[in-house]
């Protein structure tokens, strides 16, 4: 408590203390092509040192407030940039050289900016206005397609969905390989709650030069994203974009209907001589119309409305950009929902030459009712029991009540998926807010400090309600809880670059000092048996059996120094170097300081004289890089001995006797990040009067000292350890190839092609551990099914060979291991005549060999159209969710129609009598490759006749269909979706997650 | 104006450097990790609820997360006896004396032993640190304590043999200690329950406390044990008849009348017969519920249970008729089907009451040390020990008799006929608690029982088979045979 005021009080104090304004002036000018003397419309142009800036307009005039011994950055693309000195000015008349290499443009890299010509490491600047053009209101969904070896994948496709980023590859087993997010420098913000339309530059960061500023927390790469403050513009200008989506389903699986399962059913039974459980009338009522369709029963259209507006100006020394952003998801499956708010308000002050004053703010409440998607039984996936609860019965009964499960009609535990969808009751409530100001001073030309303070607040609140309705229970099975936690962050970054130009030497200098501390608590307090739903969650004491309350409290520090060198030399030779010094609370006792270093080069071989007459190229950089980057994902307190609480146990049979344990997990006064080694070497060009660029990259990751879990005796009263051990590796070539086919005045056409490739090895385990199971696929009886093995990637499943069903005229050899004709065959791989464990092999991989992307951005006249094809190719993907729905006696797919039988013996389903099903197996491998084309989205800009008619200053009209053509021969609900809720181990499990929909969007963009 | 520079200037530089320093210090950065909400083992045990608080928390893996006896896994290990049976994949090799290295429920229970074994070494260890603890409560707990570990090794030592006897000043060091001869281990048993039985009290308020009774009923056991094989320290025999006759004579215990009364929930805590019992309890969402109930029932015939083991065949039918017969086992199913109609075994009955139950979480029991075993132990003692039986030691099995509905055996019984009627009474009386199995082996009868039924039996089975990753060359070594 007394920490947390005693933040909000330094907050108000850095706040409060800039009440100066210091004095500006308004230089005017004008800015002409100095190869024809025509006016150059749409240059950038900056006061130098600041954020300040403006363009010029049609006839290339400009005025911009700027201190009178102010040095303007001019910027356009095509021409060199160039700084003018005011010196007291205030009218100017500029020439500009023109560049066919237009690559001064300046790229946020981490504490920072540089030319993009000076840029060494492997950065990809993300095109904005592609991103905003999407109607997706979150920046992670956005980017996919967007960055080479960056993958986006949507686990589940709820409204609040799960989305996983990868860049390059997989580098960690229990660290993760989350990207950072760095949001106007603060460090672990969420991408998800960020707006397309508040972000002004997108950078990734992707190789060790660019992300060891980022020490311990840079291995899985680091994204970049500064939001809107600054107006070019000294009027106001105020945008509103909204957009109404309507989503569908996007693909149905194939079940059976009513009639053919109760059909199917009895058959069963009778294969099996088992009395019949449907009779003739029944099945002709069925067959007219009578039983459900559960996946019609729980699925609907959903819908989403999304509302942004952004106020952004200038006034005197004050930049402002104001946005608020209304979001409302109601998802394809009964009852799934999301409701979004936030504002974000940011402000620049520019006190006087030397010194400039940012905040920027988020306030974020959003609302969340999810559906369950991991679990099964009476609080169980709706989508999970659609494939198992009997399509003969009826959503009601004639009471009213939800049918239940039973009367030899499906499975026993699996409950009426209208009733698992309606009625429990998922209230997540989360509110976030950050505060993020910061001080920028000049000292003198050159030498700069900056200081940043910020505060992280994410308040959650899930709040959970089951009445009795799902099991046609009573009082007693009513239950309840509350779960809250709160996760404060507070960030310190304070540093200083010096620039020097030496003739032709240009140094720049950049040193970090910084502190992070983050605070995490959290209670749940839960109870069963209330007397009435009428207040649900609300009060828990109307319970009448209250659970053990838990609550927990962490927190943990980093402090940082790092320092970063920039040299070029005459523009053509480039050296970077950086190193970062982590020291981390969650560091064990015996190491508890790390040190990141990199370095790298690159080579304007354009500059040179042999390419600079060049007609072909306008372009080309050579650049390579090495540095080892960390990944400290060790939650607090791990290395230490431990008790554990909640180890209750009762004497008499009734009272719970409150226990403490010694914890299984043994302490570690070694334990320490997973660091990454990583090269990268790679070219960017651009050719034909930059009508074509690419940019390649290939890189080699090595991460080592990997977090791992070391098996103990157990004799020791401990299970694990968790060590530094092993070695995971990826590798891979990132393709950027980018084309102006067409420009002309009427019509534009431009594309960009994307490809990715990445192949990951498990190169060493623990000690000399050559393989480790990781766990099941999530359905019992069917254990180890996850592994990790050295010479394999992560992701790596393992079963026995599924060989089809042993045919009638295989009788005796089927005998011979135990079966009968009709049962699942599988391959014998080591001949000895029996099925176990030995026989066991890998079966499939949840890693694609590569990604591809292709954009095509046409416009003619008023019309914009785009379209965004991506494709994953190679991986694999365990539909265990198939091992339910066609199991031979509980089973609703439809492919149980095919069902072996003497009569039908060319089938891979096996027979009623089947044994031997339950079993890990390629029978529920599937390729998950898929082409879809993600996004059409057709525009019209009104003319600016129209425009001006209805009083805006521009005006955009789009439809857009999302998912609407996806390749895939993936027999599942989509091959995107991931069980393991964006687990790398247990990826491409899917357990019959939240389909993905087809979606259909009208948006209106207007600007005043 | 260069004043008013000057000036502006100082203002800056003041702002800076509060700027700087109030970020400094709002960070407040620890890099020493001091937990605010975590138990440090190191200075945790002093007073005397935390010490009461690891007594229960070295209770818990014994009964929890479906590993130890609040589910199936003791009985398991057991199966390879007549009376109970598992054809599910992963426990039928165990019925079939067919166990190998790596069968899950050998892994886990060696796990859970050993767990609740260390928890049990922490307190001990620790006793030195205990602070305004009377010396009798601190004997109260030293004495739960110990007899939590003399149990703990008993069973390893019964199932496993000769296994690591760790302490709380090497088990930190395992890799380095070598496992102990099947004598040190009994020593230390002993010593243990020795220490127990002279700090333990008469009664406790909570039933499922060890007393000095169970201390007394379990040291009678390991002398029995000891008496049998492998030790086969036919000395013990006396001591074993004496600790039992010590209960007898404390008139603490008695039978329960009506048999099936004792496998009822409702009396659970109230039976006189009871001596050390694991119950489970559904406070709380069942977190240290019992399952046994649900994993014995039938899972058809409208049973609704798991039918995860349950009794077999060729025992039922040599189980002598009357109520005792009728309490144990559960021969005719809820909708009225008998076992041989619905085709599958006769199935456990003394489990099937668990009382209140929320899920799958009930509030049943487990009795791990009961009246007539300790009726039954020195039935068998007093015969061996003294040559024949006296009419005390007669007296005893016929009590047992009796209520089950049987003929007391008669006088004049040779010492041989005597001590296999009493081996065959146990067999019935404790059809299911965990006892059969152990008397096999101590009377080197598992080959002679099972060679009919399964041929692959052999003298090796009488051990299972340690779990395979907790071997280590020189300190732990495989069992013969296996």
């Amino acid at each position: 408590m007394k920490t947390r005021y005693k933040l909000i009080f330094c907050l108000s104090m850095i706040l409060s203390s800039f009440s100066t304004v210091f004095a500006q002036q308004v230089i005017t000018g004008t800015v002409v092509n100095k190869g024809n003397g025509q006016p150059l419309p749409g240059v950038t142009i900056v006061v130098k040192g600041t954020n300040n800036g403006t363009t010029t307009d049609f006839a290339g005039n400009f005025n911009i407030n700027s201190p009178a011994d102010g040095v303007l950055l001019l910027t356009y693309i095509g021409f060199l940039s160039q700084e003018v000195e005011i010196d007291g000015a205030t009218n100017l008349q500029i020439t500009l050289d023109e560049d066919v290499a237009k690559l001064d443009e300046v790229v946020v890299v981490g504490y920072g900016t540089i030319r993009k010509s000076d840029i060494t490491g492997a950065v990809a600047s993300v095109k904005v206005e592609e991103l905003q053009s999407i109607p997706t209101a979150r920046a992670d969904e956005v980017l996919q397609g967007q960055v080479a070896g960056v993958r986006i994948n949507n686990n589940d496709a709820s409204p609040n969905a799960n989305v996983s980023i990868r860049i390059r590859g997989v580098s960690s087993i229990n660290g993760g390989s989350s990207p950072l997010i760095v949001i106007d420098g603060v460090q672990g913000a969420k991408m998800a709650d960020v707006h397309p339309n508040d972000i002004k530059s997108m950078e990734v960061l992707k190789d060790a030069s660019a992300t060891a500023v980022y020490g311990s927390r840079g291995a899985s790469g680091v994204i970049l994203i500064t939001t809107k403050t600054i107006s070019k513009e000294r009027k106001p200008t105020l945008s509103y974009n909204t957009y109404t989506t309507i989503d569908e389903l996007r693909r149905k699986l194939e079940l059976l209907s009513p009639g053919e399962y109760a059909r199917y059913i009895n058959e069963n039974r009778y294969a099996r001589s088992l009395p019949l459980v449907f009779s003739d009338e029944e099945i002709a009522r069925f067959d007219a119309g009578g039983g459900t369709d559960w996946q019609d029963a729980i699925f609907k259209l959903g819908t989403t409305h999304n509302h942004h507006v952004n106020l952004i100006g200038k006034t005197g020394s004050t930049s402002y950009s104001i946005s608020g952003d209304f979001l409302e998801t109601k998802g394809i499956v009964l009852s799934s929902r999301f409701k979004r708010f936030s504002v974000r308000p940011n402000i620049l002050i520019e006190l006087n030459d030397n010194l400039l004053f940012t905040l920027n703010s988020f306030v974020n409440l959003s609302k969340d009712n999810p559906i369950i998607l991991d679990s099964r039984g009476t609080q169980g996936s709706p989508m999970f029991a659609m494939g198992r609860f009997s399509p003969t019965k009826s959503i009601y009964n004639d009471d009213g009540t939800y049918t239940q499960p039973g009367d030899g009609a499906g499975p026993n535990d699996e409950y009426n998926p209208v009733a698992l969808a309606v009625e429990p009751i998922r209230d997540h409530y989360s509110n976030k807010m950050i505060l993020n100001s910061s001080v920028q001073y000049t000292f003198l030309k050159g030498l700069t400090a900056t200081f940043t303070g910020s505060y992280q607040l994410v308040d959650d609140e899930e709040n959970f309600y089951l009445n009795e309705k799902v099991i046609n229970g009573h009082e007693d099975d009513r239950t309840a809880s509350i779960f809250d936690s709160r996760y404060t962050n507070f960030q310190n970054t304070n540093f200083l670059t010096y620039e020097i130009v030496l003739g032709k030497h240009d140094l720049k200098f950049t040193g970090l000092y910084e502190q992070q501390k983050s605070n995490f608590n959290s209670n749940y307090s839960s109870s069963r048996g209330f007397l009435t739903n009428a207040v649900t969650y609300n009060d828990l004491s109307l319970g009448s059996a209250p659970g053990i309350p838990v609550s927990t409290r962490h927190e943990q520090s980093l402090e940082s120094f790092m320092g970063r060198l920039n040299y070029s030399f005459d523009g053509k030779y480039l050296l970077t170097f950086t190193g970062r010094s982590d020291a981390a609370s969650v560091f064990a006792e015996n190491n508890k300081r790390a040190f990141f270093p990199s370095v790298a080069v690159g080579w304007n071989i354009s500059k040179e004289k042999f390419l600079a007459e060049s007609n072909t190229f306008d372009y080309i950089k050579l650049k390579g890089s090495y540095g080892e980057v960390g990944n400290a994902a060790i939650g607090p307190y791990q290395s230490l001995a431990q008790l554990v609480t909640g180890s209750n146990f009762s004497f008499d049979g009734d009272r719970l006797s409150n226990g403490i344990t010694l914890s299984t997990q043994a302490p570690n006064p070694d334990l320490k990040w997973e660091t990454t080694e990583q090269w990268n070497v790679g070219i960017e060009l651009s050719m034909l009067k930059n009508r074509v660029g690419l940019s390649a990259n290939y890189y080699k990751k090595n991460t080592t000292d990997l977090l791992l879990e070391r098996t103990l005796l157990q004799a020791s009263g401990f299970q694990t350890q968790l060590v530094n051990a092993g070695e995971v590796e990826n590798e891979g070539i990132e393709l950027l190839l980018e084309m102006s086919p067409m420009r002309n005045k009427n019509f534009k056409w431009d594309s960009t092609f994307i490809f990715s490739n990445n192949e990951n090895e498990v190169l060493a385990l623990n000690g000399g551990e050559t393989e480790i199971p990781l766990g099941g696929a999530g359905l019992p009886g069917l254990s180890n099914s996850i592994w990790l093995q050295v010479g394999e990637p992560i992701g790596l499943i393992r079963g026995f060979d599924y060989d089809g069903v042993w045919k009638s005229d295989e009788a005796i050899l089927a005998r011979s291991y135990g079966v009968t004709p009709g049962s699942p065959k599988y391959v014998d791989q080591n001949n000895d005549g029996q099925i176990n464990d030995e026989d066991i092999v890998n079966i499939a991989n949840a890693l694609p060999d590569f990604t591809f992307s292709i954009n095509n951005t046409f416009g003619y006249k008023h019309l914009d159209l785009k379209v965004l094809i991506i494709g994953v190719q190679g991986n694999d993907l365990y539909n265990i969710s198939r091992l339910r729905f066609e199991e031979r006696d509980n089973g609703t797919a439809r492919s149980l129609l095919n069902v072996w039988t003497s009569q039908n013996e060319d089938t891979d389903i096996p027979g009623h009598n089947a044994m031997g099903s339950l079993r890990n197996s390629d029978r529920w491998v599937e390729n998950g490759s898929y082409v879809r084309i993600k996004n059409i989205i057709l525009g019209y800009n009104f003319p600016k006749n129209i425009s001006d008619t209805i009083k805006v200053s521009s005006a955009r009209i789009y439809v857009s269909g999302s998912n609407l053509f996806t390749f895939t021969n993936y027999t599942g609900f989509d091959p995107e979706l991931n069980s393991s809720g964006g687990s790398d181990t247990f990826a491409g499990i899917d357990l019959a997650s939240f389909p993905s929909q087809k979606r259909y969007t009208i948006g209106l963009d207007i600007k005043f | 104006m260069e004043a008013k520079k000057t000036k502006i200037n100082l203002k800056i530089t003041i702002l800076i450097v509060t700027t700087i320093l109030m970020s400094v210090d709002c960070a407040d950065i620890q890099l020493d990790e001091k937990p605010s909400s975590l138990l440090n083992p190191i200075t945790f045990f002093t007073s005397e609820s935390e010490f009461e608080a690891a007594i229960t928390g070295a209770l818990r893996p014994l009964y929890a997360g479906y590993e130890g006896w609040d589910y199936g896994y003791p009985l398991i290990l057991c199966s390879g006896a007549e009376d109970v049976r598992s054809d599910a994949d992963i426990f039928s090799n165990l019925d079939r004396l067919n166990a190998n290295s790596q069968e899950l429920t050998i892994t886990v229970m060696w796990k859970v032993l050993y767990q609740s074994i260390s928890n049990v070494n922490a307190i001990i260890g620790n006793l030195g640190n205990a602070r305004n603890i009377s010396e009798k409560r601190l004997g109260e707990l030293e004495g739960q304590a110990k007899f939590i570990r003399a149990l703990n090794f008993f069973f390893l030592v019964r199932w496993f043999g000769e296994v690591q006897l760790t302490t709380f000043e090497n088990q930190g060091d395992v890799e380095n200690l070598p496992q102990a001869s099947v004598d040190e281990i009994y020593a230390s048993i002993v010593a243990d329950l020795k220490d127990a039985e002279s700090k333990l009290p008469d009664i406790f308020e909570e039933k499922g406390r060890p007393t000095k009774g169970a201390a007394k009923a379990l040291l009678a056991k390991v002398y029995l044990t000891m008496a049998g094989w492998p030790l086969k320290d036919v000395s013990k025999y006396a001591e074993a008849r004496d600790k039992a006759k010590e209960i007898m004579d404390s008139g603490s215990y008695t039978l329960e009348s009506n048999f099936a009364d004792l496998w009822m929930e409702v009396n659970k805590l109230t039976n006189s017969e009871f001596i050390f019992a694991f119950y489970g309890s559904i406070a709380s969402d069942g977190i240290s519920g019992s399952h046994m109930h649900i994993a014995s029932r039938h899972w058809g015939n409208g049973e609704g249970g798991w039918g995860d083991f349950y009794s077999e065949a060729r025992f039922f039918k040599v189980f002598p008729n009357g109520p005792r017969k009728d309490a144990t086992f559960t021969s005719v199913f809820a909708d009225g089907t008998s076992w041989e109609e619905a085709g599958v075994q006769p199935h456990i009955a003394k489990y099937r009451d668990a009382g209140d139950t929320i899920n799958d979480d009930g509030e049943g029991f487990n009795v791990v040390l009961r009246y007539a075993d300790v009726l039954l132990m020195y039935a068998e003692a007093a015969n061996m020990a003294e040559g024949g039986p006296s009419q005390v030691a007669l007296d005893a099995i016929n009590e047992v008799r009796q209520r089950s509905g049987l003929s007391e055996l008669p006088s004049g019984m040779s010492q041989n006929e005597f001590d296999v009627a009493v081996i065959e009474e146990r067999n019935w009386e404790l059809a299911f608690e965990a006892n059969r199995w152990f008397d096999l082996v101590r009377k080197e009868m598992v080959v002679q029982v099972n060679q009919n039924i399964h041929p692959n039996v052999s003298e090796h089975n009488r051990l299972l088979p340690k779990p395979e990753a907790q071997l280590l060359p020189g300190i732990l070594e495989q069992n013969l045979g296996y």
